[in-house]
């Protein structure tokens, strides 16, 4: 499930940021709203997963157990505890670094999920830098000439991508670039310390899958940004004075106009990080989507749980090193 | 069809006109079509009304073909027209309105409300989606209720987000300063004052929302969350057909193109709308 | 009924299977040109093959924790790895030897004798002898190790006879015992390596079988290399073999189509033969009894009227059930299928419209209106089935069907244990009714979740099992299936074919249990 990027649209994001002052406070502040984060999700993940039906150890047991074996496994492992005993457990343990074990294979749960990450990450980034790579330059040719024919042809082609799924994309692009023409792997994974170009080629159209789901959206956010810059008084003086329009639209016009893009490239960051199911179970990669596929269906509760808290502080952190991006942005940020 | 803010300006109506009427008649058709689907003289979606897979415009078949199990696409896409509007339109309701008085709430007061709202919408944004939906879903059955609920609260962060940005620099605008000076009330300052600014950003996300929403529906009934099936839904058809992609590609290219349609046409109808609150504003 | 040597039948189905797998390529290609599928050679020693299987293996490879004993989930992997002591083909279910030299029943069906073939060793070097199969049961018999294996050894005991030489004698006579040996308790471990680390065996599996693990890269590959020691029946030929898994069944025959993989096991869809065919890749098959089958739960309302159970069997046309569901695909013969010397073929239960509705309306006018709702899990070819079943029942009176699509954990707690469910389905192999049938119709099968119980149906499965007479087993399953059809507990719904798509140079494919292969046949043909 790849819901599509939660675009915010232009926002004068400089109001938003801090001031200078109290940059320690702020600091802590952040910490603190990481932690609660943590706690929260990691809360309402126990939660959630006491409410499907089935248990792990009913998982463990398979379906020909009876409900006394399930019950004593349940004993055994704690499972029948109250749900805040469970968490508090969980949470002390989580604290001294083990995250216990996985249900299904007994295998330490964090070991498990950082076999996973170097895939899912890089899977995140070369499909961000794609897709910024269509979407930023699109953008500037069609806030170029607004309402031109690069424009409605741009913004046509954003909203018919918006409006394929990304299984059918995956489909198609394998079976254009992996059966028929055989110039990419058709599924699998090739680690990057196997060699880069297997690497590449492996991660090439998964990339790409994700990267067409994700661009309609960067595009449709730095448009609408750029159209809304350029008709602000600065860049009409500017223009005024007789720079070049190109010169005004990447010197003037982009910058203070990529603050939505960034926030909301962030935000993608940690949703793709949290793993792709659909492109991962699809090209067959051994990612973080593909375990929390498994470990959903399983109950497997220490594995969510895991997957859960580390998609939590990378979000987190993530967005915490946006906001300090901010500044580096645009001056006036600073100067608020 | 920019997503930007509201003074945004859009290209003069009158260079659009055509694409503006196919847009607002595509709209129409489609609202009215999801209004009278069980008058229309179709059969039932859940129906079989001939061979599995028929293709459209087949001589001895139903006008569009029928879908793998043998039902007729036509009635099916107008009857998905209606639960693809129903949960598109009611979660991206629930995302927007929620998410944009959460937004204002957090701006207005600032503080620990600030604080408090900051935290419980970045933990949605960190959770993942599969969880809630898969939880909801086993709690009540998978169903209209669920899946707007559900999906609406994904998106209500990003609602808030946006929200949030507009009303803080409008708080800092005078008049605002002013109002407040003079006493005007909480509420008051809320629905009086920042509220209007936002209409018109949040109207324009909610369109790319709404496609979202529409599209991730279907992903979601191949992991048993989405629109129960024998119903349909453009979501669902495109999810149902994906096994026959080769061999009967209208499947999922004709609930595709619905889709597409229907968001150009809210991209330009929504352009055309904001052009005109523009001028009423000067 | 001795399970001596007996492996030629059974090759000569593979290679039958080949050959028919090849010709349907070469049929459907015949326009592309006469070269479309090359001819085999023969196979050589050496070469390395790739499987692409679908499931992970998750819970690890522990033979007394078989819980997806698939062909697309563990089953190829512990054949790999483990052998196999006997097996039992696909299609017939015939048993041969593997590490095992014979098994034998004594002239009650009461004891058996295991002789194992002589000088096998686990690849960590400890010999597999008697003593090493009688500590496997001991452990899966063991309520400590909640093995799901456990309540076929209720009751059983075993004695070491000497070093190759296992007695094992069973609380009742069953002649059938070796099938139930060869489907379920045929992978041994090594008790060295699992005394050292019981939890840990799982994910460090030993045996003896013709290939063993070097490395295990979770949701990726498993790459195994050929076993030096290995001393069952064939000589393993291949230098390695690597197992991936690909999720969705299209790319894992893409996979083999792109040359990726030598081998792909697409899974329970069986129009997936075809898009194997249009890559001009080779089918090897096993057609067998049983197959996907409704259960219906006959504790409770509406199914704990056989009128109900009736009607709905006599209402689906399953020959165009089929054809929708799974194109290419053809309805079920009788409860045994095509090839068993047992029980009829033709449809277990006539399709009859008119029938169904003057039933459905019957028990409406009673009071009792078959309203259900069909539980199935979010699979392609169980959402069809439900859909299907949905639809085609909705243009009979006084019925309405609801579709209720959950996730397999789901499955298992509300149907599997509570038995909180009208309707549901499953896909149950039968090359043999034993011992599948037995578990899902039996009053005490571990597997009957419909809560059928018919005191005949029990004598007649009893009788079949305690009898070496062919005769007897005829006529006994003939009753069995005279049940069934009269009182529909279940209802296979579509043929089973276990399947493996391959590429031609792949040779040896040899297809037991549900459709697991043999990987001491296995080998590449020189090109």
């Amino acid at each position: 499930m790849t819901p599509a990027a939660p675009t915010v649209p232009a926002t004068t994001a400089a109001a938003e940021r801090p001031t200078r002052r109290r940059r320690h406070g702020r600091l802590l502040a952040r910490l603190a709203h990481l932690v609660g984060v943590l706690v929260l999700v990691t809360l309402a993940a126990t939660a959630l997963v006491d409410l499907l039906p089935g248990s792990p150890a009913a998982t463990i047991l398979g379906p020909t157990a009876t409900a006394e074996a399930i019950a004593e496994l349940e004993a055994e492992t704690g499972y029948d505890r109250p749900l805040p005993e469970r968490y508090a457990t969980w949470l002390g343990n989580a604290l001294t670094g083990d995250l216990g074990s996985s249900v299904q294979s007994n295998r330490p749960v964090l070991e498990q999920i950082l076999d996973r990450v170097p895939v899912t990450l890089e899977l995140t980034v070369l499909a961000l830098v794609m897709a910024l790579a269509a979407a930023v330059p699109a953008a500037l040719l069609a806030a170029h000439r607004e309402g031109g024919p690069a424009d409605r042809a741009a913004t046509g082609l954003a909203s018919g991508l918006l409006s394929v799924p990304v299984f059918v994309a995956g489909v198609l692009l394998i079976y254009a670039f992996a059966v028929v023409t055989g110039w990419f792997p058709v599924s699998g994974w090739s680690p990057l310390s196997d060699g880069l170009v297997d690497n590449l080629a492996f991660a090439f159209l998964p990339a790409l899958a994700l990267a067409i789901g994700e661009a309609p959206g960067f595009y449709r956010l730095l448009r609408g940004d750029l159209v809304h810059t350029l008709h602000q008084d600065f860049v009409r003086t500017a223009e005024v004075r007789g720079l070049p329009r190109r010169y005004v639209l990447l010197r003037h016009a982009l910058r203070p106009s990529s603050f939505s893009l960034l926030t909301v490239a962030a935000m993608t960051f940690g949703r793709l990080l949290a793993g792709s199911v659909v492109v991962e179970s699809l090209f067959a990669l051994p990612g973080l989507g593909a375990l929390a596929l498994q470990a959903i269906p399983a109950r497997d509760l220490p594995l969510i749980q895991g997957i859960v808290a580390l998609v939590a502080v990378v979000y987190v952190v993530v967005n915490m090193v946006v906001d300090a991006a901010y500044a580096v942005l645009d001056p006036r940020v600073r100067a608020a | 069809m920019s997503t930007g803010t509201g003074t945004a300006v859009a290209t003069p109506v009158a260079k659009r006109r055509p694409a503006l009427w196919l847009a607002l008649g595509w709209l129409g058709l489609v609202v009215l079509l999801a209004l009278t689907a069980d008058l229309l003289p179709l059969p039932a979606p859940d129906e079989p009304v001939g061979a599995p897979s028929l293709a459209p415009f087949a001589p001895d078949g139903p006008l569009l073909g029928t879908d793998p199990i043998g039902r007729s696409v036509a009635s099916r896409l107008v009857h998905g027209a209606r639960l693809s509007l129903l949960v598109g339109l009611s979660a991206t309701l629930i995302a927007a309105v929620v998410g944009t008085a959460l937004g204002l709430c957090a701006a207005y007061l600032r503080g620990a409300a600030e604080r408090v709202i900051a935290l419980v919408t970045d933990s949605l944004l960190a959770f993942p989606p599969l969880l809630v939906l898969l939880a909801l879903a086993a709690v009540v059955r998978p169903g209209l209720t669920t899946l707007a609920v559900s999906l609406g609260l994904l998106f209500v962060p990003a609602f808030t987000r946006l929200s949030k940005a507009l009303a803080v620099v409008e708080m800092g605008r005078e008049y605002v300063l002013a109002a407040r000076v003079l006493g005007a009330s909480g509420p008051r300052m809320l629905t009086r004052e920042l509220l209007p600014v936002c209409l018109a950003p949040v109207a324009a996300y909610a369109v790319v929302v709404l496609a979202t929403i529409m599209v991730i529906e279907g992903s979601l009934s191949f992991l048993g969350v989405g629109i129960p099936p024998p119903a349909a839904s453009w979501g669902s058809m495109i999810a149902g057909g994906k096994d026959f992609l080769f061999d009967a590609p209208y499947l999922i290219a004709l609930p595709c193109l619905a889709i597409f349609a229907t968001v150009f046409a809210l991209n330009t109808a929504g352009d055309w709308f904001r052009g005109l609150t523009a001028r009423g504003e000067r | 009924m001795t399970s001596a040597v007996r492996r030629s039948p059974a090759r000569r189905i593979a290679v039958a299977a080949l050959a028919v797998g090849t010709a349907a390529v070469l049929v459907a290609c015949g326009s592309r040109g006469p070269a479309a599928v090359e001819e085999a050679g023969p196979p050589q020693r050496g070469g390395d093959a790739t499987i692409v299987l679908g499931v992970e293996a998750v819970r690890g490879l522990d033979p007394a924790m078989l819980f997806n004993l698939t062909p697309s989930g563990d089953a190829n992997r512990m054949s790999a790895i483990y052998g196999t002591l006997l097996w039992a083909d696909a299609a017939t279910g015939a048993v041969s030897p593997g590490l095992a030299e014979s098994l034998t029943p004594s002239a009650d069906g009461a004891q058996w004798t295991l002789v194992l073939r002589p000088a096998l060793t686990f690849s960590d070097g400890t010999p597999l002898d008697a003593e090493a199969v009688r500590f496997n049961y001991a452990r899966i018999a063991d309520p400590a190790t909640r093995s799901p294996l456990a309540p076929l050894l209720a009751g059983v005991t075993t004695t070491v006879r000497d070093a190759r030489t296992l007695q094992i004698d069973l609380a009742t006579p069953n002649f059938s015992f070796d099938r139930v040996l060869a489907t379920n308790l045929t992978f041994i471990g090594s008790p060295t390596a699992i005394a050292a680390d019981p939890a840990g065996f799982a994910n460090e599996p030993v045996g003896a079988g013709p290939f063993v693990l070097r490395e295990w890269v979770r949701d990726d590959h498993m790459t195994l290399e050929r076993n030096p020691t290995y001393a069952g029946p064939d000589e393993p030929l291949l230098d390695t073999v690597t197992f991936t898994v690909i999720a969705d069944p299209t790319q894992r025959i893409n996979t083999v189509a792109s040359g990726q993989a030598q081998a792909a096991v697409p899974g329970s869809d069986l129009s997936f033969r075809d898009a194997a065919a249009q890559r001009r890749l080779a089918v090897t098959e096993a057609p067998a009894g049983g197959g996907p089958t409704f259960l219906f739960n006959t504790a409770r309302a509406p199914f704990d009227d056989v009128r109900a159970r009736r009607a709905v069997a006599m209402a689906l046309d399953l020959a165009d059930l089929d054809s929708v569901i799974d194109p290419g695909s053809a309805a079920p013969e009788g409860l045994f299928g095509p090839g068993s010397p047992f029980g009829s073929p033709g449809p277990l239960v006539e399709h009859d419209a008119a029938g169904a509705q003057q039933l459905l309306s019957q028990l409406a006018a009673e009071g009792k209106p078959v309203e259900f709702t069909v539980t199935l899990t979010p699979s392609g070819l169980f959402k069809r089935t439900a859909e299907y079943v949905q639809s085609r029942l909705s243009t009979f009176r006084d019925i309405a069907v609801t579709i209720d699509i959950v996730d397999n954990a789901t499955i298992d707690q509300r149907v599997f244990r509570d038995r909180d469910y009208d309707m549901s389905a499953q896909i149950v192999p039968v090359p043999d009714p034993e011992p599948n049938l037995y578990k899902l119709l039996h009053s005490t099968g571990q597997t009957n979740y419909t809560g059928f119980a018919d005191p005949a149906l029990d004598a007649a499965l009893d009788a079949a099992r305690s009898t070496q007479d062919t005769a007897a087993r005829e006529a006994a399953y003939a009753t069995v299936q005279r049940i069934v059809a009269d009182q529909v507990p279940i209802l296979p719904f579509r043929e089973q074919v276990a399947y493996t798509v391959h590429r031609p140079e792949l040779t040896g494919l040899v297809l037991h249990g549900d459709g697991a292969l043999l990987y001491d046949r296995l080998g590449l043909a020189a090109s």
